[in-house]
């Protein structure tokens, strides 16, 4: 909106009573962006370019340019970091699974022997099949626990070489 | 916010955050510190960046507080500006540049002369063109005080500017 020098008096006194929108210090700064305005207006004018000049100070180059510099090698490390987590985190989940396929195998290879031995023998009483029952269970715990043991043990270390890291 | 954000963001109200810093330490050298020291703090904060609804008045308002430190911290005088400083000037001859160069260096010495409340209000709002409700944020007042040391400083600048025998203008 162009405004004609009677609004423009008007504007005047809103802008100095604190009253002005931003649109309207805008069109007051246009208004005396004007090169050739009358002489009552000089007082004005002058502060009003003065406004618009101040905006034209700007930063050096090379602070930008230190900034950036101060912030890229930290972005590096970040990425680097959590490559290193990841990789972890696929070691430790291989960890897991190859223990429990070696728990599996275990158990696969205690059951072929306990059919193979079923084909064999015969017990000839119930006492000595009660026997033979709990020695063959003790065999299968004892067998589980060490499987356990190895997974939890990989577990715990890969979670020390994670908190080493952080 | 990532680095690409941060560049396309951040980096271009650099020049705001500079002049706002200039008008309170008054040092060419240390303005550019304190704005170095604020953008490598923004980017520290970046993922927290999110949460903030308007990011420009929430950098004005650490640019003003390291700027507040640094003032006291090296007990400078407030909006002295440095006669070395250069503006980009309209002048066309060299009669004209001094001229330009002489009002600006009174109008500055105007401004610097109102309290450093007034200061930073006239920097934001007649410079930067931010709104009450931004520059609110940045100073950490509240609407109504933004208004009335408005009002005050545009009050004394105009009696100032009516005493032209004093400035020359």
């Amino acid at each position: 909106m162009d405004y004609n020098q009677d609004q423009i008096k008007v504007l005047l006194e809103k802008y100095w009573e604190g009253e002005t929108s931003l649109a309207e210090e805008q069109a007051l700064k246009t208004f005396f962006a004007q090169p050739e305005l009358p002489a009552i207006w000089q007082e004005e004018q002058a502060y009003f370019q003065f406004l618009q000049q101040e905006k034209s100070i700007s930063l050096t180059k090379e602070v930008e340019a230190n900034v950036l510099a101060k912030i890229k090698p930290q972005r590096r490390s970040l990425t680097r970091r959590s490559l290193v987590i990841n990789l972890l985190k696929a070691a430790a989940i291989t960890l897991v699974f190859w223990s429990g396929m070696t728990y599996l195998q275990q158990a696969n290879s205690i059951e072929n022997k306990i059919l193979a031995w079923e084909d064999k023998y015969e017990p000839e009483s119930p006492e000595e099949a009660y026997r033979q029952t709990k020695a063959a269970l003790y065999l299968l715990s004892s067998t589980l626990n060490k499987g356990t043991n190895k997974a939890v043990k990989s577990v715990q270390r890969v979670q020390e070489s994670t908190k080493v890291l952080k | 916010m990532s680095l690409k954000d941060f560049t396309k963001r951040i980096l271009p109200i650099k020049d705001k955050l500079y002049r706002f810093s200039l008008r309170i330490v008054g040092n060419v050298a240390e303005a550019e510190d304190v704005v170095q020291e604020v953008l490598i703090k923004i980017w520290s904060k970046h993922q927290e960046m999110a949460q903030y609804q308007n990011v420009e008045a929430w950098c004005m308002k650490l640019t003003k507080n390291l700027s507040i430190d640094k003032l006291r911290s090296k007990h400078n005088r407030v909006g002295m500006l440095p006669e070395s400083y250069e503006l980009t000037s309209k002048a066309s001859t060299p009669e004209e540049l001094l001229q330009a160069k002489d009002t600006v260096a009174q109008i500055r010495t105007l401004i610097a002369e109102l309290p450093e409340k007034q200061q930073m209000i006239i920097q934001l709002r007649d410079i930067e063109e931010m709104s009450y409700q931004e520059i609110a944020v940045a100073l950490e007042i509240s609407m109504d005080q933004v208004k009335t040391n408005l009002f005050r400083a545009r009050k004394k600048i105009r009696a100032q500017l009516i005493n032209t025998e004093s400035y020359g203008l």
